[in-house]
């Protein structure tokens, strides 16, 4: 009989999840990119020479450092070496338009930005007041730095711990303006440590990084690997558009871990994945929108061995509860729970009032516990219980159901927009006078929709507003279709008529 | 300014994109960015690789995939004739 195996002690910094894998599996691999592979005591390795890199450019505990690069060995590197010095990294899209990164470069202001050289150069050059730069020439390429303006002093290069900021995510804004998400070392370590023990991952583990590292999905592909001294299999931003692509990609990397949005997963069966189900996934994780119960039945069936897990949770909380799919009869046709609280969360819904409501209700889902963020950047601190704006239904005493949205927030293709943001931008178009935006159609055919009025004179179509949108919107955030108008339809108070609205634009769509 | 002419895939293509992604309500050229300008995401790009299998019966192996060959109509257009072995119409190579 083998003796109980005593659990590691928690950590107290996000730091400590790649000294685990270190300790771990230190000549394994810990991560692979294309045709590249780096053991973990090369990756430490790296992590270190980048720390001293950014400690040299003045960099030290409690400040923000941007890391926009390409997902790649060196950006995971990056992000780990911030964490090292005790700072906080901010990850930017490496596909964002130049003016967008620019708008959050200035508003959470790093002490320096890792970027690749070229890119810095064309975008930041005269842009930024003092940041210091550390440039890559190209991934697995050469480092350069670059002193920023003001001088850094050396500081404590000790990890930050607890409360202290880890990292801040960028998600849309209502007032349109991207807001900077603000997790602890606490809040990261509450959710990565329950996934972690919930999938009980070892050395021999292969997970995929499908989500962006802008994305809170990638925490858990990233630091569950690490502390489990797994590997880490990136799949390329370029493919991670094409579902045979990914296809391809966790059959050639044997992938046993995969986490996504449901709409990656149902274009991937679209793709073929199931036709020869990989026999190596052992777990597929899913979260950001409700799954399709067709789509997700065929996985189920064709999947029989693998854990299939919903995982639920805005930025602001980290994944607040999960539910793990079981058998799906023929009868059922809703959507799988999001099920019951973890990370050491509480949830529950609240209806007017505050009134918690009883099992059958369905109401405003709130989130208490350690995942919860800081707050937004620049903001107040979040203190107390987090009011999510998702409406559930309270299906069991500690079970709930995802229903829909209480306010304009939309969902589209797992990606959160707030119609505010691309309407904001939209307007600020020389040739538009009003803008509004909608979501249309559901699943893969869901759709952002614009309806504008345009200045006299002016007629912007949607290629036009598209490459407006483009050039200042995430990609997710750009509208498929356009509808010019004479006006915007209203009420009797003159606010936007929504509801009108999207009748309106769902007339239009009837076309296609 | 001469720009080197796409060939025969181009207006099969550029009928299906506008079609598709752009409500048959916009005329693209064959330098307009695709990816860039939010043309074609990613679900489009999907839609895009199954009609080009399926019309020019050609097979598009994930390794071509990359945001080079779909920038535009004219880079689409060379990636095909390059899979269908078919000489640039110019007769570079």
């Amino acid at each position: 009989m083998s003796p109980p195996v005593a659990s590691p002690p928690r950590l107290r910094s996000l730091a400590g999840a790649l000294e685990r894998g270190v300790a771990l599996n230190p000549e394994g691999p810990a991560l692979r990119e294309g045709g590249r592979e780096i053991a973990y005591r090369e990756l430490d390795a790296l992590v270190g020479g980048l720390a001293a890199r950014l400690a040299e450019l003045g960099v030290r505990r409690g400040q923000r450092v941007a890391v926009w690069l390409p997902k790649s060995i060196e950006a995971i590197a990056a992000m780990q070496a911030v964490l090292r010095l005790g700072a906080a990294y901010v990850p930017i899209d490496p596909l964002g338009p130049a003016e967008r990164v620019r708008r959050m470069l200035r508003d959470c202001r790093p002490a320096a930005c890792v970027a690749l050289a070229a890119e810095a150069e064309e975008t930041l050059a005269g842009e930024l007041p003092g940041p210091a730069l550390l440039t890559l020439s190209a991934p697995g390429g050469e480092w350069a730095s670059r002193p920023g303006r003001r001088a850094g002093d050396p500081g404590r290069t000790s990890p930050a711990e607890g409360d202290e900021l880890a990292y801040i995510l960028y998600t849309s804004g209502s007032t349109g303006v991207p807001k900077g998400v603000c997790i602890s070392h606490r809040g990261a370590l509450a959710f990565v440590e329950w996934a972690h023990a919930e999938l009980e991952p070892g050395g021999e583990d292969r997970f995929a990084a499908h989500a962006p590292l802008h994305f809170d999905l990638s925490v858990l592909d990233l630091y569950v690997a690490l502390l489990a001294g797994a590997c880490l299999c990136l799949v390329p931003e370029a493919s991670s558009r094409v579902a045979a692509k990914l296809v391809e990609f966790v059959r050639e990397e044997r992938i046993t871990v995969w986490y996504s949005v449901p709409s990656a997963l149902i274009l991937m069966e679209a793709a073929g994945l199931l036709e020869r189900p990989p026999a190596s996934l052992r777990a597929v994780l899913f979260a950001g929108e409700p799954f399709p119960i067709g789509p997700l039945r065929r996985l189920r069936r064709a999947l029989p061995a693998a854990r299939l897990l919903n995982l639920y949770g805005p930025t602001e909380t980290n994944v607040c509860s999960f539910h793990e799919v079981g058998e799906i009869g023929e009868g059922t046709d809703r959507p799988v729970p999001i099920g019951r609280a973890c990370s050491g969360d509480r949830i529950w819904i609240e209806g007017e009032g505050g009134r918690p409501l009883p099992v059958g209700a369905r109401g405003e889902l709130v989130v208490a516990g350690p995942s919860v963020m800081l707050g937004y950047w620049g903001g107040p601190p979040q203190r107390g219980p987090y009011r999510t704006g998702d409406v559930a239904e309270r299906i069991a005493a500690d079970e709930y159901r995802f229903v829909g949205r209480r306010d304009g927030m939309v969902k589209v293709r797992g990606h959160r927009v707030e119609p505010a943001e691309v309407e904001a931008t939209i307007a600020a178009h020389p040739g538009v006078a009003e803008a509004a935006v909608v979501a249309a159609g559901e699943g893969l055919e869901r759709r952002l929709l614009a309806a504008v009025v345009a200045r006299p004179g002016a007629a912007p179509d949607l290629l036009e507003i598209k490459r407006w949108c483009a050039e200042r919107l995430p990609r997710h955030m750009v509208v498929h279709g356009l509808r010019l108008v004479d006006r915007l339809p209203r009420n009797r108070n003159g606010k936007l008529d929504r509801a009108a609205l999207e009748a309106l634009l769902r007339a239009g769509e009837s076309r296609r | 300014m001469s720009a080197a002419r796409g060939g025969r895939f181009v207006e099969p293509l550029r009928a299906f994109i506008e079609e598709r992604n752009l409500d048959g309500r916009a005329t693209l050229s064959e330098d307009t960015p695709l990816l860039e300008w939010g043309v074609l995401d990613s679900l489009g790009l999907n839609e895009l690789t199954l009609f080009v299998e399926e019309r020019f019966a050609l097979s598009v192996p994930a390794a071509a995939i990359t945001a080079d060959n779909f920038r535009d109509l004219r880079a689409i257009d060379a990636l095909l004739r390059d899979l269908a072995g078919e000489a640039a119409p110019d007769g570079r190579p």
